[in-house]
């Protein structure tokens, strides 16, 4: 309550980093976050390093390499990604592989595996705080080796692997080629949701052409997916609700209205809209959660949304990023129970309880 | 064992025995600059230096400096005030303090380079090296210097493997 400023609506305790951090209104809430990136300095792509450095202060960017590696690394004290979610009041999180040499560079497997693995990985009660998503390589694709490879990581630690991450806009894959769907089938196998990067991304050597961050191109694999037409079933999450463009959110709005395995995550809305209904360049300043928000709650979705950061980003972004979306909540009339199911209800249901 | 030998280093110099250098401070990367060494806490840091000016903290990461040294140095706190537990995770140079060896403000690139080797890793005039050190350049002189841990260059994504049961 004391550092966000929206005092009649979200409490944060901000010492007390156990259980249910976060009170809205007065009801204690569980809040997870599934979208977090652990990395560090040696690991950037040079487009994206640069990216991230140049948006420093100029009096910080002399000293890069500690300030990102702090911020990426889960355990270190007062910045780390544990201490960001206490800070914010996130009880749990799910930590993300990617391999996007392209842009922002890659965590692997392994590395993820070593981060779960940590024995500061638990709550002050004694469970897992952090859980993890493996994700694929796709430069020079060889599908029976890498798929194989991901596979052993949800054979091997179902109780902490929970879902398979892509991101086709940095990855430089398209949603429709066929050359890469073998990953929806080993998620169909083990009973995992895929989360995907929709939208446009700002990164350097992301791709910008709708066919690889408008969701719509995925539909008919949502449908092939969907249980009832002989190829399993796949919950399908879309990261960032097709931010950027107007017509990719518009498209995974109504892509969860149609199709039950298809949910959406919240993180990185707070954005401006950067292409507009007829697919031209827009200039505006107000952020897009406001309007998302809004659409989730008059079309019925807030069972199937899903809260992120995409952080950590940069210090207190986790915190600050948490407080805009329940104060968005708010604003747009969400009642109490539709909060708490979106800030850790839905999460839970999807990838903590399979 | 390095980190020993610095330290003799800047006493011996504040000792007044070493010539044109005396009350110098060596910059070392991935250790330290001086007296003020990386993973000391503020409180340890204020015994060796004294108290910090100019002291800025957001979101937990705070600046402050020495201007008469020429240092400044950067933490990350537990809260947004620079106390005595934050923790030194950078410590810079500029031109105004004093400093002895190749590696100080001032020097060119070649005498840098010649201690270094080129950087590998730059981005807009400042370049940063695994070692532990990045140097802001001006043309072809050093303009600042920050110390911080080493780093692991890992530019190369390792294939895929498979779990470990």
């Amino acid at each position: 309550m004391r550092r966000i400023g929206i005092a009649a609506v979200l409490a944060l305790v901000a010492h007390a980093p156990a259980a249910a951090d976060v009170e809205v209104e007065g009801r204690r809430m569980e809040v997870i976050d599934v979208h977090l990136h652990p990395s560090s300095f040696g690991r950037m792509a040079p487009n994206g390093r640069s990216f991230i450095v140049q948006s420093m202060p100029p009096f910080a960017r002399l000293y890069a390499p500690a300030l990102v590696n702090r911020l990426l690394d889960p355990w270190a004290p007062h910045v780390g990604i544990r201490a960001q979610a206490d800070w914010a009041g996130v009880d749990r999180v799910v930590l993300l592989a990617v391999y996007v040499p392209r842009t922002t560079g890659y965590f692997d497997n392994a590395s993820l595996g070593g981060l779960l693995d940590d024995p500061r990985n638990v709550t002050a009660g004694g469970d897992r705080w952090a859980y993890g998503m493996p994700s694929l390589d796709f430069e020079d694709w060889s599908p029976d080796e890498r798929l194989a490879a991901l596979e052993s990581w949800l054979e091997a630690r179902p109780e902490a692997m929970v879902g398979i991450k892509l991101a086709h806009a940095h990855q430089g894959v398209t949603f429709d080629d066929d050359a890469y769907l073998g990953v929806y089938d080993v998620a169909a196998r083990h009973g995992v949701p895929v989360l995907l990067h929709t939208g446009f991304s700002p990164f350097p050597g992301s791709r910008t052409e709708p066919a690889y961050y408008d969701p719509l191109g995925l539909e008919a694999i949502v449908e092939a997916y969907d249980g009832e037409h002989g190829m399993g079933r796949v919950d399908f999450v879309l990261s960032h609700v097709g931010q950027g463009d107007a017509r990719a959110m518009t498209h995974a709005l109504s892509m969860a209205e149609r199709h039950d395995n298809v949910w959406l995550e919240i993180s990185a809305i707070d954005r401006p809209l950067q292409i507009d209904e007829d697919g031209a360049p827009v200039t505006r300043s107000e952020p897009q959660y406001p309007f998302v928000l809004e659409q989730l709650r008059t079309r019925g979705l807030t069972d199937r949304a899903i809260f992120a950061s995409d952080g950590p980003q940069f210090s207190g972004m986790i915190r600050r990023y948490l407080g805009r979306i329940v104060e968005g909540m708010r604003d747009t009339g969400w009642d109490l129970d539709q909060t708490e199911a979106v800030l850790g209800g839905n999460a839970r249901r999807l990838f903590l309880t399979r | 064992m390095k980190r020993l030998l610095c330290g003799v280093v800047w006493l011996a110099a504040c000792g007044g025995e070493q010539g044109p250098a005396a009350g110098a401070f060596v910059i070392a990367p991935g250790e330290g600059i001086g007296p003020a060494r990386l993973g000391m806490r503020y409180a340890e840091l204020a015994v060796e230096l004294g108290e910090a000016e100019g002291a800025f903290v957001a979101d937990r990461i705070g600046f402050a400096r020495y201007s008469d040294l020429g240092l400044e140095v950067v933490v990350t706190s537990p809260e947004d005030a620079l106390v005595d537990d934050a923790l030194v995770i950078g410590i810079g140079a500029s031109e105004g303090g004093h400093f002895q060896g190749a590696l100080r403000p001032g020097a060119t690139k070649g005498e840098i380079e010649a201690v270094l080797g080129p950087a590998r890793d730059e981005v807009a005039g400042t370049v940063y090296y695994p070692e532990g050190v990045g140097i802001e350049y001006d043309g072809d002189v050093a303009l600042r210097m920050g110390v911080f841990d080493p780093w692991e260059r890992r530019p190369e994504v390792p294939p895929m493997t498979g779990a470990t049961p």
